[in-house]
């Protein structure tokens, strides 16, 4: 499957709901271990709401090694990389863990009430 | 119907006293409700973006309250008058003729989320020539500065939008711009979500700036927040600066050590400030890494 987001999304893929519009196209397809090539020819501008919907939340069900070997980005712009690595980065630790996100905000939360106390 | 005079009686800049200024106006007038108010400007030399973007929010605010509001244009200094017409405020509020092209990035307001809010980025804050920066950086910078305007539209539960305004200063060589929203607050959102009313302002905007941190993901169960990390790092690499006040927190990133402070005066809302320095160097990113093998994508 190639999926041009220029023709699905446009030139600004910026939101939650557009990112969800990807997701929905490229995940069924990833599932049935089918390659994906995600195409963002013409695309301008990428912001990681959108980037958290349509890449981050596919490790939510599928493993780092298969998406290696069946998505494919390309085109992508070399200053939304960086962007692409932190959502990729920060949703590997989120969906790699369910208990994670919970166990950070209940350590906080005693050390800022800590700090309160004082 | 009885009458209010809100009383702009001192230049407002953008340090930390000016803001607050703003709030403590606010919190003064905000609860007004089926009166007569009239914004006077006697002693206001000169405003500056911030204070142009939060006084169209308070505008919208006392008219949501139903408020009937008039601006006293005749004792408006002609400087100040020039500015807001210049920069489309007083047109948007239907009380002035249209602006025109200057050194202002021009007032606008947004009760939802519009897609148009990026080119307004990308033209007419990054695009005037202001910056010595790449069409590349350009959408960089927009593309974590939109994530901005998405929070506010969409999670800040403003009931009136959000209010942004912006200028170039070529004396300062500076460029900047103001963005409000008068919705709950960060820290609201954040103490929500840990379920704990204990974190301090200071706390919560600090927890807020912490990569990976976000109040939304139990909504949506997704993995989020990289908007204030990506423009952290972009301030940090570039000299720019980017001020955060909300509820009594408040956050400068950018030209030296993160500051994390708790305020006396209370804002419920959030404002941010955005300030790039205008020399001839030209901008970077604070890391590209490199992405040519897909092997290592995930």
């Amino acid at each position: 499957m190639n999926y041009n987001v220029f023709e699905h999304i446009g030139a600004y893929c910026i939101t939650l709901d557009d990112g969800q519009k990807v997701y929905a196209a490229i995940h069924p397809e990833l599932k049935a271990h089918e390659r994906v090539e995600l195409d963002f020819r013409d695309v301008e501008i990428v912001a990681s709401p959108f980037l958290n919907a349509a890449i981050g939340q596919l490790l939510r069900d599928l493993s780092p090694e298969a998406l290696n070997t069946h998505l494919k980005i390309s085109n992508l712009s070399v200053l939304a990389r960086p962007v692409l690595a932190r959502v990729i980065e920060n949703a590997k630790t989120y969906y790699s863990n369910p208990e994670y996100h919970e166990a950070v905000d209940r350590v906080i939360e005693k050390e800022v009430n800590a700090v309160n106390d004082d | 119907m009885s009458s209010v005079i809100i009383h702009l009686d001192r230049n407002i800049n953008d340090d930390v006293s000016d803001f607050e200024y703003l709030f403590r106006l606010f919190n003064q007038h905000r609860d007004h409700q089926d009166k007569h108010i009239r914004f006077q400007f006697t002693g206001c030399e000169f405003l500056r973006p911030n204070a142009v973007a939060f006084l169209g929010g308070m505008t919208r605010w006392l008219r949501h309250k139903n408020n009937d509001l008039v601006y006293d244009l005749e004792g408006l200094p002609n400087n100040v008058r020039m500015n807001l017409e210049q920069n489309g405020f007083l047109h948007t509020l239907g009380i002035g003729s249209s602006p025109w092209d200057g050194n202002s990035v021009p007032y606008r307001e947004d009760h939802t989320y519009r897609s148009d809010f990026t080119d307004y980025l990308k033209e007419r804050w990054l695009g005037k020539g202001w910056l010595s920066v790449s069409e590349d950086l350009k959408r960089y910078i927009a593309g974590s500065m939109v994530e901005i305007y998405d929070n506010g539209c969409n999670h800040a539960r403003s009931p009136i939008g959000t209010f942004t305004c912006g200028q170039h200063f070529p004396k300062l060589k500076e460029l900047k711009l103001a963005f409000v929203d008068f919705g709950v607050g960060i820290p609201f959102n954040v103490r929500e979500y840990l379920k704990t009313p204990f974190i301090t302002s200071r706390d919560a905007l600090q927890w807020a700036f912490t990569p990976g941190h976000t109040t939304r993901d139990k909504l949506d169960n997704l993995a989020r927040g990289n908007g204030l990390k990506l423009l952290t790092d972009f301030m940090d690499a570039n000299n720019g600066k980017m001020e955060v006040y909300s509820d009594t927190g408040f956050a400068r990133v950018g030209r030296g050590t993160p500051v994390f402070q708790e305020r006396e005066v209370q804002f419920h809302g959030t404002f941010v400030q955005v300030s790039l320095k205008c020399d001839s160097r030209h901008y970077t990113l604070p890391s590209e890494d490199d992405f040519d093998s897909q092997e290592d994508l995930f």
